[in-house]
């Protein structure tokens, strides 16, 4: 059963993330998901600090406003200066993670938090932490729940703003005709991506955030045609990977968070050699 | 506030600083190609590299673990290149694939390493958090000769790099394959951060990079003045940081070098303005 969770958990992060990250991917604005999950840090230590001993919502409220933070400040820099995006983006992440270490330090006798721990998260623990009912039910992980309703919430999302997404993304000049304003949009998904990684890392960690908002669309971009082609392929290749990377994980007794990483990395060559293969034999017919 | 300057500090501040000029050179060159967080990969990859490194040679040793982490370091800078010439995938994703890729290896082959029992790991993973309140002479050495080897690199190709950074086509009629440039610039980034690690850990070591050619870039005019400023505020800020951070002793030394940094750059954000 433990196995069963862990991989719900995974296919739940990677599902919401995927479906965020598909934008990101094609907006060329990737790195922010790891910007974005490092920006958080400061969020999380002042939550522990003004909600004292009871952490949790409180620290996900301050993740997330430290997150979408630093989205907007990287959103309103790389629009309003002529620095180059991807430096604005090291800056910024940067100077925020410093900012969430040197608190951690001055009130290091108040806020107990491992940096690893951020970075790597705790995937192998969500079975460990049960919802038990008054009446003694056992009703599962209680970390499962905030993800499943994650999941469904962006899958609604993407299905109610896929049309002024796709437009800001594929053809700003025509969305902002439109009256489809590009900033106020991109705005958003910046921020909402900031939403989804705060509640993902929390049970996967940084480093996950990144490989599942970015891996998955990348390797589906090699083979995808239209947008939501490309995305159900994503998807589908997320699904995959999770249960393969978790169990080389437990074969090897290694981190769990750090083999699906790798799994997910390690898809793309295979894919490329599938699509240079193919590619290369409809020349062929072509010539014939 | 009281500053006491003791061999301690001075390994510490001359380690920092000497580290900043190499960040500085090689992150100007990665401005200029718009490749500033390809820093902030080649920090995460060397990972793997040095848990490979503990694993070959069974110690501890700064040799075998340097060189793994310059291997997979490299490594990482090459598939990114490899794959954007092979596919229409763009440089920022392959940028995050490269990142979790080796960086998710990295911690797989760390949990793996803990969990064999061997004693002598303990402490490894200090080599990517950083421990610039701890550095030894051997760690002023290695970053000392991390820093001159991008100097001397920069000085004995600098016009290549210059004809190549401004006019790749140009350099290309010359003769002249973009494949040694690319091979310049990522040896640079690589030997750079891993000299800068030790100082600032892995996930704050790339800002050296990106930081000042961002707080340089409003008042150059050539690429020449553009790599020295570079480098010196990379020093400066160092300097500046680290010095802050021993004065008030209870402060980690990599975030107030990268906030300092962070402030320092607000001018020239606000010079940068549209």
């Amino acid at each position: 059963m433990d196995h069963f969770f862990i991989i719900l958990t995974g296919i739940l992060v990677i599902t919401s993330c995927t479906l965020t990250g598909s934008f990101l991917v094609l907006r060329k604005s990737s790195m922010l998901a790891d910007a974005i999950s490092h920006a958080v840090l400061p969020g999380i230590v002042l939550a522990y600090l003004f909600s004292g001993a009871q952490p949790g919502t409180f620290a996900l409220a301050g993740a997330a406003i430290a997150g979408m933070f630093a989205s907007l400040v990287i959103g309103f820099l790389s629009r309003k200066t002529t620095a180059r995006p991807d430096a604005v983006i090291g800056i910024v992440y940067a100077v925020f993670f410093a900012i969430g270490i040197i608190l951690t330090t001055i009130f290091s006798s108040h806020v107990d938090l491992d940096q690893e721990c951020v970075l790597y998260g705790d995937i192998a623990f969500v079975p460990l932490d049960r919802w038990i009912l008054d009446n003694g039910t056992d009703m599962g992980p209680k970390q499962i729940y905030p993800l499943i309703i994650l999941c469904l919430v962006t899958i609604l999302l993407f299905f109610m703003f896929i049309k002024p997404l796709t437009l800001v993304t594929f053809d700003p000049s025509y969305a902002g005709v439109l009256g489809i304003s590009s900033v106020l949009w991109s705005g958003l998904l910046n921020v909402y991506a900031s939403i989804v990684s705060v509640f993902c890392f929390n049970t996967v960690g940084a480093v996950l955030v990144v490989a599942f908002m970015c891996i998955p669309a990348a390797i589906a971009l090699l083979f995808g045609t239209t947008f939501k082609k490309t995305v159900l392929l994503a998807l589908i290749f997320g699904w995959l990977a999770v249960p393969l990377g978790y169990y080389i994980a437990v074969f090897f007794d290694g981190s769990i968070a750090g083999s699906l990483s790798m799994v997910l990395g390690l898809l793309l060559i295979p894919a490329l050699l599938i699509k240079k293969l193919t590619k290369n034999s409809k020349q062929k017919i072509v010539n014939v | 506030m009281t500053f006491e300057w003791s061999a301690n500090t001075f390994w510490a501040v001359g380690g920092c600083t000497l580290a900043g000029i190499g960040a500085g050179i090689a992150g100007s060159l990665n401005y200029l190609r718009s490749r500033s967080l390809s820093g902030d990969v080649v920090a995460h990859a060397v990972l793997p590299g040095i848990c490979l490194g503990f694993l070959f040679s069974g110690t501890k040793s700064v040799f075998s673990l340097v060189l793994g982490g310059i291997v997979s370091g490299y490594l990482s800078l090459y598939l990114i290149s490899f794959v954007q010439k092979n596919s229409r995938l763009k440089p920022d994703v392959l940028l995050a694939w490269a990142l979790a890729l080796f960086f998710g290896a990295g911690i797989f082959l760390l949990t793996l390493i803990q969990h064999s029992g061997n004693s002598a790991q303990s402490g490894l993973d200090k080599f990517i958090f950083g421990k610039a309140a701890a550095l030894t002479i051997e760690d002023l050495l290695l970053m000392g000769s991390t820093s001159l080897i991008s100097v001397i690199l920069v000085i004995l190709f600098f016009r290549i790099l210059k004809h190549y950074i401004f006019d790749s086509l140009f350099t290309g009629t010359m003769g002249l394959s973009s494949l040694f440039v690319e091979i310049l610039c990522n040896s640079i980034t690589v030997i750079v951060i891993i000299g800068g690690i030790q100082a600032l850990g892995f996930i704050l070591v790339p800002a050296l990079l990106v930081i000042p050619p961002v707080i340089a870039s409003p008042y150059i005019t050539t690429f020449k003045t553009f790599v020295i400023l570079s480098a010196v505020i990379g020093a400066a800020i160092c300097f500046i940081g680290s010095v802050l951070s021993l004065g008030f002793e209870s402060l980690p030394t990599g975030p107030v070098i990268v906030v300092t940094g962070g402030l320092l750059s607000i001018p020239s954000l606000i010079k940068l303005k549209r």
